[in-house]
This record gives C-alpha cells, sequence and structure tokens, in this order.
C-alpha cells in the first residue's frame, strides 16, 4: 500500500494505492485519522485500490465516526467496481459518502 | 599452531630485516676494507716503483760518478808518477848536458861493460854497438859520460818501485845503464835502433827545437827479462847545444799495472791505452806463449761502442759510458794522463753497481709485502670481528625477537583462549591483561561483550519465556476458541431432516471467524457465520462476546433481523477499537423449508439447488458493532428437499496466491459446481484442496470458514 497526502484549503486528500489489508492498516490508520483535527473536509482518492479487508473497513468505519465526532465530512472518489463491490456487500455502501 | 605461526612471522621479520642490515653493513664493510686493501697495494707498488726507480737513479749517478771520480783520480795519480818519471829523465838529461859543457873539468869516470856476475843487482853497466870492440872509439866520450854514475846511483832508492831502468844512449853508439840486467851478451848493445831512442832523435836531428820528452808504446826488450815495459826518454845536447843521445827511464807495465789496478776489485779493473790504441795496462793483460806479455791494441774487433769509448780516450776526453765487453754490461769511466798522451779507464760491471738498488728493490718490495700483509691480517681480524659480531647481534636479534614475539603471542593466545571459552558458552569468563596496549583494550572490549551477551541471552531467556508463555496461553485460547464452536458432527444424530457440517481453519492461531448452529425452537434451526475484523487475541474476544449475544438473542425467540438489531446495540456500546463483525444468519424452518435470513455486511451464501448455484442475493445491511441504529433487513428463499446452503467468509474468496491473484467468488463457484453431491465432510474438504492448490504455498492471509447445510 501507498498512501499520499496534499493539503488544498480546509480538505486533506489522501490518494491510497494497492492492498488496504490487515498489514497496512494501522499505518493509513496512523496518518489518515489525524487528518479530521486539521481539516473540515477529508477526501479519499481509490482509485489505485486494489484491495480492501475488513481491517481496511474498519479504518474506514473510524474514520466516518470521527468525521461525525468531530463535525468533519468524509468523502471517497474514484471507487473501482472492485472496491464499490466490498462496500456494497459489507453495507458500507449506505454510510460511506461514496462520489 | 596459531601461536607458533605469529612468533614465527614476528621472529622472522626482525630475523630478516636484521641479517639484510648486517649483511648491507658486511658487504660495504668488506667493500671497504678491501678497497683499502687494494689502495695500499696499488701505491706500496708504486711507493716501491718510485723509490726502486730513484734510488736506482741516485745510486748509479752515485756509482758512476764515484767510477769517474776514481777513474779521474787514477789518471792523476799516474800522470803524477809519469810526471816525476818524465821529469827525472829531464833532470838526468841536463845533468848530462852538464857534464858535457863542463867536459873539460871532469875527470873520466870509466864504467865496466855489462857483467852477468852483477845481474840481479843493481848495477852500473857499458855496452856499446859493437860491443868491447868498440871501446877505443868511445873511450873518450864513456868516460866522460862515467860522471853520470854518481846521480844515476843516487837514483837508486827511487828504482824500488816503478823505474825499474835508468840509462842514456849516445849518438855516438854506446849504452850506460843503471839496473839490475847486467848480462855479458847485454856487452852489444845498438841505442840508435831502439824506439825509444829513435823516438826522440828523430825529432831532435830534424829540428832541435822541437825536441821533447818521448814515451814508447810497450815493447818487449830481451834485456828486460821479456817484460813488457815502456820507456820515458828525453835528449841531451853537446856543449855546442848539438844533439848528442837520450835518457831513458823504464817502466814496467807489470808495475804500472800494479798501480794502476791496485783496487781493481773494488773500483773496477783498470785499463790505460796509449796515444796509438796499444794497452798499456791492463789488470788481466795475458802473457804470450812466450810469457811475455803481448803489446796489443786496445780496439775490440765488432764492438763499435767499446772502440768508440776508446777513441775518445785516446782523443783525451773524460767522461763515461755504458759499454758492453767480453759479455758483460759495463760501466767505463775514462780520463786523459796528459803527461804521456795516454788514457786510463775504469770499468766496472753494471751489476756491481745496481747490486745496492737490487737490495734497495728487494728492502723496498719486502716493506710492501710486509705492509701488505699487516694490511691482511688486519683485514682478516677485522672481518673476524664483523663475523663474530655479526654472530653476536643475530644471536641477541634471534633472543630479543623471540621474546618481543612472545611478549606479542601471549596475550592473544591468552585472548584466543578466553575467547574459546567466551564461545563455549561460558560467559562469566573475564580475561584479565595488563599490556598497557591496544590489546588489554580488545580484551576489555571482548569482556564486556561476554557481559553484554550474557545480558543478552538472560533478557532473550525472558523473552522467550514470555513468548513460550504467550504462546502456550494463545494455544489454550485457540483450543477454548474451537471448544466454543460445535465441532462434533453430526451434531443432531436424530434430526432426520437436514444435514450439516461447518469447519473454520484460522490464519493465525486465534481466529477472528466463527460459525455457530443451535435449534431456536424445536423446529427452527440457526445458522451462523460471521467475521471479526482483525484477527487475534482482540478479535476472538470481540468474537465470542458477538457469539454470545447473538445466540442468546436468538434462543430468546426473536427474529434475525431483530436480533442483529439488538446485538449491533450492544457491541456498539464502548466499542473504542472501533472493531466490527460481518455477519450472516439464517433460521430454517426445517417442516416448511422457508430459510430466513440477515446478512450484516457478509459475503452472501451460495445456494444450491438442483445442482446450480446461486447467490442468496439479498441487499446486505451494515456490519455489526460499526454504527448505532442500523436497521436489518431480512429475507427469505424456500429450499426444497436436497437444497444445499453453502455459507463462507471471504477466507475463500480473498486467498490469494504468489502472483497476489484472488482466489475470487468465480473459482468458488466453479467448485462448488464440481464438488456439490459430495458428503458435506468431503464437500468442504475438496473446497480447501481447491484453495490449497490454487495458493501453491503461498500463506493462508486470512481465517477460512465454511458452514454447508443440507434441507433433506
Amino acid at each position: 500500500m501507498e498512501v499520499t497526502k496534499s493539503q488544498c484549503g480546509g480538505k486533506v486528500t489522501f490518494v491510497v494505492s494497492g492492498r488496504l489489508d490487515a498489514n497496512a492498516a494501522p499505518q493509513f490508520q496512523a496518518e489518515f485519522i489525524p487528518a479530521f483535527d486539521e481539516a473540515s473536509l477529508v477526501e479519499l482518492d481509490l482509485a489505485a485500490l486494489t484491495y480492501i479487508s475488513s481491517a481496511g473497513l474498519r479504518v474506514l468505519l473510524l474514520g466516518e465516526k470521527t468525521a461525525k465526532s468531530k463535525g468533519s465530512a468524509m468523502s471517497l472518489r474514484n471507487v473501482s467496481q472492485d472496491i464499490k463491490e466490498v462496500f456494497d456487500m459489507t453495507g458500507f455502501s449506505d454510510i460511506l459518502n461514496i462520489v | 599452531m596459531k601461536k607458533k605461526s605469529i612468533e614465527r612471522k614476528i621472529l622472522s621479520v626482525a630475523v630478516g630485516i636484521s641479517i639484510v642490515s648486517l649483511t648491507a653493513f658486511c658487504a660495504v664493510a668488506f667493500r671497504g676494507l678491501y678497497s683499502v686493501r687494494a689502495h695500499v697495494l696499488l701505491s706500496s707498488a708504486q711507493l716501491g716503483e718510485f723509490a726502486t726507480a730513484n734510488s736506482s737513479r741516485v745510486l748509479e749517478q752515485e756509482a758512476v760518478g764515484r767510477l769517474l771520480d776514481r777513474a779521474q783520480g787514477q789518471s792523476r795519480f799516474i800522470n803524477e808518477r809519469l810526471s816525476s818519471i818524465a821529469k827525472d829523465a829531464v833532470y838526468f838529461a841536463e845533468h848530462v848536458s852538464e857534464i858535457y859543457k863542463s867536459a873539460g873539468k871532469l875527470s873520466p869516470l870509466y864504467i865496466p861493460y855489462a857483467k852477468s856476475e852483477n845481474n840481479g843487482k843493481l848495477a852500473i853497466w857499458l855496452a856499446s854497438a859493437n860491443g868491447t870492440a868498440d871501446y877505443p872509439r868511445i873511450k873518450s866520450e864513456a868516460g866522460l859520460l862515467g860522471n853520470v854514475k854518481p846521480a844515476f846511483v843516487s837514483n837508486a832508492d827511487d828504482m824500488v818501485t816503478l823505474t825499474k831502468s835508468l840509462y842514456l844512449g849516445t849518438e855516438s853508439g854506446f849504452i850506460i845503464s843503471y839496473d839490475r840486467f847486467s848480462d855479458d851478451q847485454n856487452q852489444v848493445f845498438e841505442p840508435r835502433d831502439k824506439q825509444w831512442y829513435k823516438g826522440v832523435a828523430d825529432v831532435c836531428r830534424k829540428n832541435r827545437d822541437s825536441c821533447r820528452t818521448y814515451w814508447t808504446d810497450p815493447y818487449n826488450d830481451s834485456s828486460s827479462n821479456g817484460k813488457l815495459l815502456v820507456t820515458c826518454s828525453h835528449p841531451f845536447m853537446g856543449a855546442d847545444g848539438v844533439f848528442k843521445g837520450v835518457v831513458g827511464i823504464d817502466v814496467f807495465i807489470e808495475d804500472l799495472n800494479k798501480i794502476v789496478n791496485s783496487d781493481s776489485s773494488q773500483h773496477g779493473q783498470a785499463i790505460v791505452v796509449s796515444a796509438d790504441g796499444m794497452v798499456i795496462a791492463l789488470s788481466d793483460m795475458k802473457k804470450g806463449a812466450d810469457g811475455v806479455f803481448e803489446a796489443k791494441s786496445a780496439y775490440v774487433e765488432g764492438n763499435l761502442k767499446y772502440n768508440s769509448v776508446i777513441k775518445r780516450m785516446i782523443a783525451g776526453e773524460s767522461g763515461f759510458d755504458r759499454v758492453n765487453a767480453d759479455g758483460k754490461d759495463l760501466y767505463m769511466a775514462y780520463a786523459p794522463i796528459p803527461v804521456t798522451g795516454w788514457s786510463v779507464a775504469l770499468m766496472r760491471p753494471i751489476s756491481d753497481i745496481m747490486g745496492p738498488v737490487t737490495e734497495n728493490s728487494d728492502a723496498i718490495e719486502s716493506m710492501t709485502r710486509h705492509s701488505l700483509n699487516a694490511v691482511n691480517t688486519a683485514i682478516v681480524s677485522v672481518i673476524i670481528a664483523v663475523i663474530a659480531g655479526f654472530a653476536l647481534v643475530a644471536a641477541a636479534v634471534i633472543y630479543l625477537a623471540r621474546m618481543l614475539s612472545a611478549k606479542i603471542s601471549r596475550p592473544i593466545i591468552t585472548l584466543e583462549a578466553g575467547l574459546a571459552r567466551i564461545a563455549s558458552g561460558e560467559l562469566d569468563t573475564q580475561i584479565s591483561l595488563k599490556t598497557g596496549d591496544e590489546i588489554e583494550q580488545l580484551g576489555d572490549s571482548v569482556n564486556t561483550m561476554a557481559r553484554e551477551l550474557k545480558n543478552y541471552i538472560s533478557n532473550l531467556q525472558l523473552v522467550t519465556a514470555e513468548k513460550e508463555r504467550i504462546g502456550a496461553e494463545l494455544n489454550v485460547a485457540t483450543k477454548i476458541q474451537a471448544s466454543m464452536l460445535p465441532n462434533k458432527f453430526p451434531p443432531f444424530p436424530n434430526r432426520r431432516e437436514f444435514d450439516i457440517y461447518a469447519s473454520m481453519q484460522p490464519a493465525k492461531e486465534v481466529g477472528g471467524d466463527f460459525y455457530d448452529f443451535f435449534f431456536v425452537n424445536d423446529n427452527t434451526i440457526a445458522v451462523i457465520v460471521a467475521d471479526v475484523s482483525g484477527k487475534g487475541v482482540p478479535a476472538a474476544l470481540f468474537m465470542v462476546i458477538a457469539k454470545t449475544l447473538i445466540k442468546n438473542n436468538a434462543q430468546s425467540g426473536k427474529g434475525p433481523g431483530e436480533v442483529f438489531e439488538q446485538v449491533n446495540g450492544i457491541l456498539c456500546e464502548g466499542n473504542e477499537a472501533g472493531m466490527f463483525v460481518t455477519a450472516f444468519m439464517g433460521y430454517l424452518h426445517l417442516d416448511i423449508g422457508i430459510f430466513q435470513y440477515v446478512n450484516a455486511g457478509h459475503t452472501p451464501p451460495i445456494l444450491i439447488k438442483g445442482g446450480k448455484c446461486a447467490k442468496v442475493g439479498v441487499k446486505p445491511g451494515f456490519v455489526l458493532a460499526g454504527l448505532e441504529g442500523i436497521r436489518y433487513t431480512e429475507g427469505e428463499l424456500l429450499m426444497r428437499s436436497g437444497d444445499e446452503l453453502f455459507l463462507y467468509t471471504d477466507g475463500i474468496t480473498e486467498a490469494v496466491n504468489g502472483q497476489d491473484a484472488l482466489f475470487g467468488e468465480k473459482r468458488l463457484i466453479e467448485a462448488v459446481n464440481v464438488y456439490n453431491g459430495l458428503p458435506l465432510k468431503e464437500f468442504t474438504d475438496a473446497i480447501k484442496q481447491e484453495i490449497e492448490k490454487f495458493a501453491d504455498g503461498a500463506e493462508q492471509a486470512d481465517d477460512i470458514t465454511m458452514l454447508v447445510l443440507k434441507y433433506r
């Protein structure tokens, strides 16, 4: 997995590529969750994400919960069909802001 | 071996360096010595040659000078002696002239004819051309001239040495002689035929003024017993001044020789040469066969050099030259005898002269040899000293190098032994080295290393023990988890309405997946497959809670959706870790075959109906423990006899191979199509084998859980 972070005003964008699995999730969580302290909108660009495991889903869920508690927003862009299927199957499609 | 090799290395380096430097030093020293020797040799030789040449020259010059001096001395001596003889001749001639002048005043003094009886005695005697027969004719003049007797006799003293005969001869043909040769036979004597007479008379008769003393060449005379002699003659005149006769004084060559060659052995052989080139005196004058000395020429036939010297002698020169005579190299020094026009020469073999020179050069040579011997001896002793020093230094170097190498290698050996003990596990080993150098530092470092190693090992033992403990506990947890999942098959042997089989293969010791089945009521069996996010102990703990909650709620008579809603609510409380569970639960109503189910974000099961597979396609609800207040929609499907439901977790579809490819739903459905109809356990085993075949050794990333429910 590779994560690149960029900031533009109140918006922080993470470009996540590769596999977001149990091995990669802790590292992603460490970079991703603190972003809600500094930005009103955290955007994830998942165009190059090939796989997401339950551990990865958990980080996204944590993000969503953190956004809610901090009053900020989280959105997902360029979600591929494979990843969308996972979101659909796990019900994440319902709670995540996928644009 | 190691000990020896270190020692030997140091030893060989030290010894090598010192031997090379010593050898170089010795080579330089020997070279120096030999160049000194060569120099001494050369300079000695040069010195010897120079000294020899120099001294030869000096000696030669000195010897030749002496020879010449001697020759000149001889010439002066002979000249003097002959001059005195000549003076005597003049004196007696003048005396005779006086007698003629005093003819009137003197009484006749008759001298007897020679008598043999007086032979050998000094006697005065008379002889005439015709013997006694002449007497009357000559009586008056002979009587007058007899007055010479006192003068002649007074000369007797002189007649011991050189002068042998003193006489006068007259124009009238008689002779009065004073000598030891009286003989009757001498009574007849014609003086006017004799050379000594003619030599003077021939001149005086022509021209009175040219009269002078005359010296004959050596000649034989019967009256002198065959002895070679020369005569000095001088004319006398009558009262009228007319030439009357000649006074003669005989000198034996023999006697002259005695004078001339008295010391020939010391100063060389002497030779006296007359103005005519005749030998007058010679040390080894030969007597002829008749026992008489031969008058002979001084010239030697064919010896040009010698003859040229003779010519210079005759010319009255004084000098010296090198000649060869009788096969000998000689120095010849010559000087004139003016009174007679003769010349005397001294001859000395060059070898005699050069003898001292040879001695001299021999002496110098021997001195050179001595000094060379001394130099050689000195060189030999220096060489011995150098070799002895060499051996001494080499021995000292070897000894010191041995000590040094032992000093260096001993701590290394100690260190090596200590390290060997440490390596064998004696970590309390402390190496004590007090060398005060890097080796001591190394020893200290080794000690530190041993201590650190010991600490590390004891820490490691603690950690290992801890890990073992945790591992053991995890093992226990796994067993607990396994015991929590129903694992007795068939679980309900007396129920014929359905068949069920389930398995969970954890990825790590404790998995996050679980399955469960139980009777909700006598007619309804509940089946659950769930997956807790994450793995390991936290997932297992969360799984236990979820499983317990679901079972408790389900058995309290609630419908599946209500159960999930309840459980979700409870799980969300205090879920600080943000864990969640995907779960699928269904109730199979055994009497009617209705399968009532709910899906909380879980992989949909596969329904195998008449050999055909279909996903149980209800839109899943959100995962359990994700968000509070989620509503779960229930679905239903009708199962007929023989239909099977295959519940599983994403550990199957997301199993990966070495190329990161997912096993996927498609492969799963194909496998299910192939293997359905088998007994349930064999069916799940076949699916597992397919997954393993696909993974091809890649590590199992997630728990693999399967549950098959067959409705009969």
